[in-house]
């Protein structure tokens, strides 16, 4: 294993990671090469990175959705062959059932696992609960502004209690001041659940603002730039707070310039 | 009753009035001969006659459980067959261009073969309608399938879904839109070539009716009967196809824009 080293509180393993596509236009697309890294169980760990650097295409490889050419993902110690429960996964497009309504959707996960009817309509109520989405059980997604989708979509994945979850630009679609809310909402379910979290932006704010580290890709074909600790508890987070604190600004301005970096 | 308080919808009851009028006009001044055409109260005798004889409800039920049945085999092998082709390229390559083959055909061609093959009755007429059905419904079916975003496959096989929860919760709710408007075409093209095949093929039905009519020049049971099967399809529609529209997709907002 080149350059990772394992132990019993690694949760996710990428190991020497290389994965191609093939574009619409049929041509091969080197989309990662040789990305290796490590994530803490409990961690919380943001991707940033310049578009097209395989930011999204790391989530497929850990959620076992696509296959690397070279190198492999452990989970719990595990190699990923395929998508299983135990990595829950929100996607941009939110993927909810337009058939199902908020209640259908946040069960599905447990409805798969034949949880009993009694103890899924429990635990779907609790996080109906912890989203703040009480009255709107029976209403379907079209029904929903685009901040309840999102949160409905953290819940079902959540309700599915997998050991990891997967973000990919989860709070791009939504408009400023619910994302800020839903960053709220996400922090404090992190802490509450304990969730191992891997989250992809293209944004150094919310990057710095959530991670615990911040992993900076360098543009197409996307590799490990550097990895970059916030030593800010999760508990002390806050905008207002932060927003004039020196070390967090330095460390803001210094993950942009990485970024940056990577934009020519 | 809602529907008489609404303007639009009774903009659409205008039409049957006017033609019914001039219907009335043209029979009643004699302008054409009732021999020809006959006129409305002839018409409706012949209808009241037809029902106080119990004839006519029993065409009514015979020709709807063949619709029925027809309907039943169609979406069996239909969303079947589109299910497995929507899913498996290679089925598709090896099954469209043999559908899009017979799709060609139109169900009543198959009438002389299905009389050589069944003899007179409910079983060739059922082929003949599956045949006029089937395509529709594995057409749309495929379709439909083929439209169901990948996120949604994701979204499932992440929550830890197997091949049977794709089908069950993501690929049939959503080719369901499209599998109903099937349906609702099916019913359409069902229905005409019901009548089309009880014409010559059955020796019961609405499409009898009309025939057996003409062979003691009963213009007046012809009529009964036409206006039955249209005014039956309108029944079929508002009351039973509408409905479940309404109650599935489109309380999911899935409905496509076509």
């Amino acid at each position: 294993m080149r350059g990772a080293v394992s132990t019993a509180d690694t949760k996710i393993v990428a190991d020497g990671l290389h994965f191609a596509y093939r574009s619409q236009e049929r041509e091969p697309v080197v989309a990662l090469t040789d990305v290796s890294f490590e994530v803490r169980a409990g961690e919380l760990l943001c991707v940033v990175g310049p578009s097209g650097c395989g930011k999204s295409s790391l989530i497929s490889l850990i959620a076992g959705l696509a296959r690397p050419q070279q190198g492999r993902v452990l989970v719990n110690g595990r190699t990923v062959r395929g998508p299983g429960a135990d990595r829950g996964v929100v996607f941009q497009e939110l993927g909810l059932m337009p058939w199902r309504t908020v209640n259908g959707n946040i069960g599905q996960g447990l409805e798969i696992a034949r949880v009993p009817r009694a103890r899924r309509d429990e635990v779907v109520a609790r996080f109906v609960a912890m989203i703040g989405l009480g009255g709107f059980e029976e209403r379907y997604p079209h029904e929903l502004s685009g901040g309840m989708k999102q949160r409905v979509a953290l819940a079902r994945t959540l309700a599915a209690d997998p050991t990891v979850m997967l973000m990919d630009e989860p709070f791009a679609a939504v408009d400023a001041q619910t994302r800020v809310t839903l960053q709220k909402d996400l922090l404090r379910i992190s802490m509450q659940t304990g969730k191992t979290i891997v989250l992809v932006t293209h944004s150094v704010e919310e990057a710095a603002f959530l991670g615990d580290r911040v992993m900076v890709m360098t543009r197409r074909p996307g590799r490990v730039k550097e990895i970059i600790d916030v030593p800010i508890p999760r508990e002390e987070r806050d905008y207002d707070a932060l927003a004039h604190d020196e070390p967090f600004n330095a460390l803001r301005v210094e993950i942009t310039n990485s970024v940056r970096a990577e934009l020519w | 009753m809602r529907s008489l308080r609404n303007p639009e919808k009774l903009l659409g009851v205008l039409p049957f009035a006017v033609l019914g009028l001039v219907w009335w006009l043209v029979t009643a001044t004699g302008v054409v001969h009732r021999n020809v055409l006959a006129g409305p109260p002839e018409v409706w005798r012949a209808t009241t006659d037809l029902a106080s004889r119990g004839l006519l409800q029993d065409d009514i039920v015979t020709s709807l459980l063949r619709l029925v049945l027809a309907m039943a085999v169609s979406l069996v092998l239909g969303v079947g067959l589109g299910l497995l082709a929507g899913l498996n390229r290679p089925v598709s390559d090896f099954l469209l261009p043999l559908v899009s083959f017979f799709n060609s055909i139109s169900g009543i061609a198959w009438i002389p073969l299905a009389i050589v093959w069944f003899g007179l009755g409910t079983v060739t007429v059922t082929f003949v309608l599956v045949n006029s059905i089937f395509f529709l419904i594995f057409f749309n079916t495929v379709l439909g399938v083929r439209s169901v975003p990948a996120v949604l496959e994701n979204a499932v096989k992440t929550l830890g879904g197997g091949r049977r929860e794709l089908v069950l919760q993501v690929y049939l709710p959503g080719a369901l839109p499209f599998i109903m408007s099937g349906i609702r075409g099916g019913f359409g093209f069902g229905w005409r070539a019901l009548i089309a095949a009880e014409l010559t093929a059955a020796t019961s039905g609405l499409g009898y009716l009309i025939y057996n009519a003409s062979n003691y020049a009963r213009g007046d049971q012809i009529l009964a009967g036409i206006i039955v099967i249209g005014a039956l399809w309108i029944v079929i529609d508002m009351a039973v196809l509408a409905p479940i529209e309404r109650r599935t997709v489109q309380r999911w907002g899935t409905v496509r824009q076509v």
